[in-house]
């Protein structure tokens, strides 16, 4: 019963929060310099008689306020506006298409983050300032964490694209066929986990530290538990609290994607679409992206409130 | 605790995240590069018959695939593969110029003696891919879905030739002069004459499309409404959205059985740089090559060069100081040093132009820069016209600011070596970047001063580079340049039909227009890709960028060996 309570409640802050987002991006990207009808236009927004048309069309006439109050109407409906890049395409089906993608792909890259980062983690404080555990295997994390992927990419592409061309080894550098057809996923989202691996396992070394550290560790060794049982049933649980501090809102930013790895790996996610929308003044997508990410942060908030009272029922929601 | 002991906890605790990172990999390596091969052989390029063509389109996917609303070169490359009109384009290789043949007519259309009806026969045999025949009625449809008051299109300017098509548009008129006269006999009628509408009507919104596509039909998203007449159809009737497009021959298509090439998928990569590595890697067979990467390849079999039918100029705007002052317009045009620019700045992607009309358009003319009166690089010149300036304004160069799009790295280098150029003679300008739209809006508000400009051809024809450009309120004429005698010789060129006759008045327009100084042409779009030995009959035309062509525009010439 607590548990329906909580999520009706985090559902109605939802919706507030939601609108807030909303007007403050509608009227920021209106007040931005730009223009869509231009960008739909091409190189013949010179036009002065079509764009005029296209202008009222699209409803750019109309005070600003009227046009807030249409869209929130509108989107209360299922409506979130058309495209202006993709001509006339509804955003719900770029959203529709992009979104799973950009989940799968992100799915894949935290999976494999947590588990290179959180075993190399435990592994770097259990043997802690051991050379090649814990020095060698966290500077390689620092690094990976620090690298940014357009750094990465192509140091990925000219090892398993271009110099182990038709090897076993050989990945292709570009194109996207589902979570079923693996040679496409496996570069991105191993270049994705990287930068997150080296989060992760950051973040465990630190928190699994100062566990080992503490008393009931002490006591449980001293009680002959086995060292196994003690790091992994005892201090590792107490872990999972301040590891989902940092897992929910990364999951959160996940939803909309990494752009550059989206971008070059030309995978169809919403990523790409996002920043795209924001620099070609595609205003109705640019709002159903922020509006989604916001979204996901509510969420990922909301499942990391609920974790807690998993791994804690000390903690209430 | 012993150390002793330390190591015996520390190795069993050690092992479990140790191997299940090993097993890890094991598996994640085994998923993807274990399957690299085998599948990467269907993929490959060198699969024979299968043409892997790429685009790069950062949404990943065409702006539209709806001929009447296309304005983007990417999407026409996609659409005209699919669809089709009564006449296309051939590029001779020998004149340099584009020779306009029939493609769903029987043969080039008979033209009225004023030049106003123009009366085709279309082939008895011309059908779209579901093997419904192509109707004369089904041309006047298409062209009133371009100019319906309810198409979201900004592409109804390439109908304005025809009889009241703009007031169709404004929904003051409901009809406009195209009708079927019988089921294969279509005839248009233009509301004035115009020589350059032959080639104005091998534009994407001239194609024919099915009947019952509706306006505002959702053409770009739904596979099933992707049907046209042109040589080549949708496999199986969809398609991979935002990841691939496989087309096969229209059976229904002339000449289709004796395709060699049985397959095309476009697959859209998100940059130029991910285009490249796909060719290094094998995965495309071909590549349109960022600038930073022409010295690499340039010299080499695979490497390929040509200009395209669009250029750069600087406009200056006659109405705002320091450039409503002629001799300081001919001071800048005569310190801008084109091949530095090109050569130096660009690297060699572009070709540097002094004629109003680029290379390949009618009316070109390289030696224009010897004619007396017209500008060229000469710094002693230049400092001679600036002198006659500043006594002219009183001495003193009012503050200059220089526009141009911020999110072309290539340009902003550029504006930098204008910037350079300028001052070597006294003359200071800051350099004022902004995003594409603010740059279009800027331009066409009449009110930047000093604003790079440029345009790729609609169609190849000088009309494309006169009226919506330079002429008295032209819609790109951002340097709101006005002369009667200018007007007066592009309508002359626009109705004569002997083409000598035409080149002598664009080139007489071109001269003045350069004399005047409103703009300086600086340098000719090139385009550089790779293509693969193993792709035959593919090559780049100054028409279409990036996208290599087949030659002739037949695709029977087209193969890829394995």
């Amino acid at each position: 019963m607590a548990l329906l309570f909580f999520i009706v409640r985090r559902l109605i802050a939802m919706l507030f929060i939601l609108l807030g987002v909303a007007a403050v991006t509608f009227f920021l990207v209106r007040l931005a310099p730009g223009d869509p009808v231009a960008q739909q236009l091409g190189q013949h927004a010179g036009d002065v008689a079509t764009y005029h048309r296209l202008y009222h069309q699209m409803g750019l006439d109309q005070p600003l306020w009227h046009q807030y109050v249409t869209y929130v109407w509108n989107a209360l409906h299922g409506d979130l506006g058309s495209s202006v890049v993709s001509v006339g395409t509804p955003v719900t089906t770029i959203i529709g298409q992009g979104l799973p993608v950009t989940l799968e792909l992100g799915a894949l890259a935290t999976v494999i983050a947590l588990l290179v980062g959180v075993p190399l983690g435990i592994l770097a404080a259990v043997r802690h300032n051991r050379l090649v555990a814990d020095n060698l295997s966290m500077g390689v994390m620092m690094a990976l964490y620090s690298l940014p992927p357009f750094v990465i990419i192509p140091a990925v592409w000219l090892i398993f694209g271009i110099l182990l061309k038709n090897t076993f080894f050989h990945l292709p550098v570009s194109g996207w066929d589902g979570i079923g057809d693996p040679q496409y996923w496996i570069a991105p989202a191993c270049v994705f986990a990287a930068g997150l691996a080296g989060l992760f396992a950051r973040s465990m070394r630190s928190f699994m530290l100062e566990e080992l550290n503490k008393d009931y560790i002490r006591m449980a060794r001293a009680k002959g538990l086995a060292e196994r049982r003690v790091i992994y049933l005892h201090a590792l649980k107490n872990t999972l609290l301040p590891f989902a501090s940092i897992l929910g809102p990364t999951i959160a930013f996940l939803v909309v994607g990494a752009f550059i790895i989206e971008n070059e790996f030309s995978i169809p996610g919403i990523a790409n679409i996002t920043v795209q929308s924001t620099l070609s003044d595609d205003y109705s997508v640019t709002l159903a992206t922020t509006l989604v990410l916001a979204a996901a942060v509510v969420v990922a908030n909301a499942l990391t409130d609920i974790f807690y009272t998993v791994v804690d029922p000390r903690v209430k929601l | 605790m012993g150390t002793g002991k330390t190591r015996r906890w520390g190795n069993s605790v050690a092992r479990a995240p140790f191997a299940l990172v090993v097993a890890l990999l094991l598996i994640v390596g085994n998923l993807g590069i274990g399957r690299a091969t085998p599948a990467s052989a269907s993929r490959a390029h060198a699969s024979a018959g299968t043409l892997v063509y790429p685009l790069a389109l950062q949404t990943l996917w065409p702006g539209t695939l709806d001929p009447s609303l296309v304005t983007s070169q990417t999407d026409e490359q996609v659409i005209q593969t699919v669809y089709n009109g009564l006449i296309k384009q051939v590029y001779n290789d020998k004149t340099q110029q584009f020779d306009l043949v029939p493609d769903l007519a029987a043969a080039m259309p008979t033209i009225s003696k004023n030049g106003l009806v123009y009366t085709f026969k279309i082939r008895p045999d011309a059908m779209f891919s579901d093997g419904t025949p192509v109707t004369a009625q089904d041309f006047v449809y298409s062209f009133s879905r371009v100019i319906d008051p309810k198409a979201q299109s900004g592409a109804e300017y390439y109908m304005s030739p025809i009889q009241n098509a703009d007031a169709y548009n404004a929904g003051k008129s409901k009809t406009f002069g195209a009708k079927a006269v019988d089921t294969h006999t279509l005839q248009i009628t233009l509301a004035q004459p115009a020589s350059y509408f032959l080639y104005d009507m091998t534009y994407p919104t001239f194609f024919v499309v099915k009947p019952d596509l509706k306006v505002g039909a959702a053409v770009t998203t739904t596979p099933s409404l992707f049907v046209g007449a042109g040589p080549w159809m949708l496999k199986g009737g969809t398609w991979a959205y935002r990841t691939k497009i496989s087309l096969v021959p229209n059976p229904h298509f002339a000449g289709s059985s004796n395709f060699k090439l049985k397959e095309i998928d476009y697959v859209f990569t998100g940059t130029y740089d991910t285009m490249v590595a796909g060719y290094r890697s094998g995965q495309f067979p071909m590549a349109g090559l960022p600038s930073a990467d022409v010295k690499i390849y340039r010299g080499q079999p695979d490497f390929r060069d040509t200009v395209v039918l669009g250029d750069v100029w600087y406009s200056m705007n006659v109405h705002i100081a320091p450039f409503n002052n002629k001799h300081f317009r001919l001071a800048v045009a005569d310190t801008i040093n084109r091949d530095v620019i090109t050569k130096g700045v660009l690297n060699g992607t572009e070709a540097s132009q002094t004629s109003w009309y680029p290379k390949g358009i009618l009316g070109y003319d390289p030696t224009v820069t010897s004619q007396p009166g017209v500008p060229h690089f000469d710094l002693a010149l230049a400092k001679q016209e600036l002198a006659m300036a500043l006594k002219e304004m009183g001495g003193k160069i009012p503050p200059i600011s220089f526009e141009y799009r911020s999110e072309m790295s290539d340009v902003g280098r550029e504006a930098a070596e204008v910037q350079n150029e300028l001052k070597a003679i006294g003359i200071n300008i800051s350099l004022h970047p902004v995003p594409r739209p603010t740059w279009i809006k800027d331009g066409n508000s009449g009110k930047a001063q000093f604003i790079w400009t440029d345009w790729y051809d609609d169609y190849p024809d000088p009309q494309d580079f006169s009226d919506y450009l330079i002429r008295t309120g032209a819609p790109e004429n951002w340097s709101r340049y006005s002369n009667p005698m200018v007007d007066s010789l592009f309508n002359k060129g626009n109705v004569a039909t002997d083409a000598g006759t035409r080149a002598k008045y664009y080139k007489e327009a071109q001269l003045q227009i350069l004399r005047d100084a409103a703009v300086v042409p600086v340098y000719q779009f090139a385009t550089q890709d790779v293509i693969s030995a193993k792709v035959h009959g593919m090559e780049l035309n100054p028409s279409w960028g990036n996208n290599p062509q087949p030659v002739a525009n037949d695709w029977t010439n087209v193969s890829v060996s394995s």
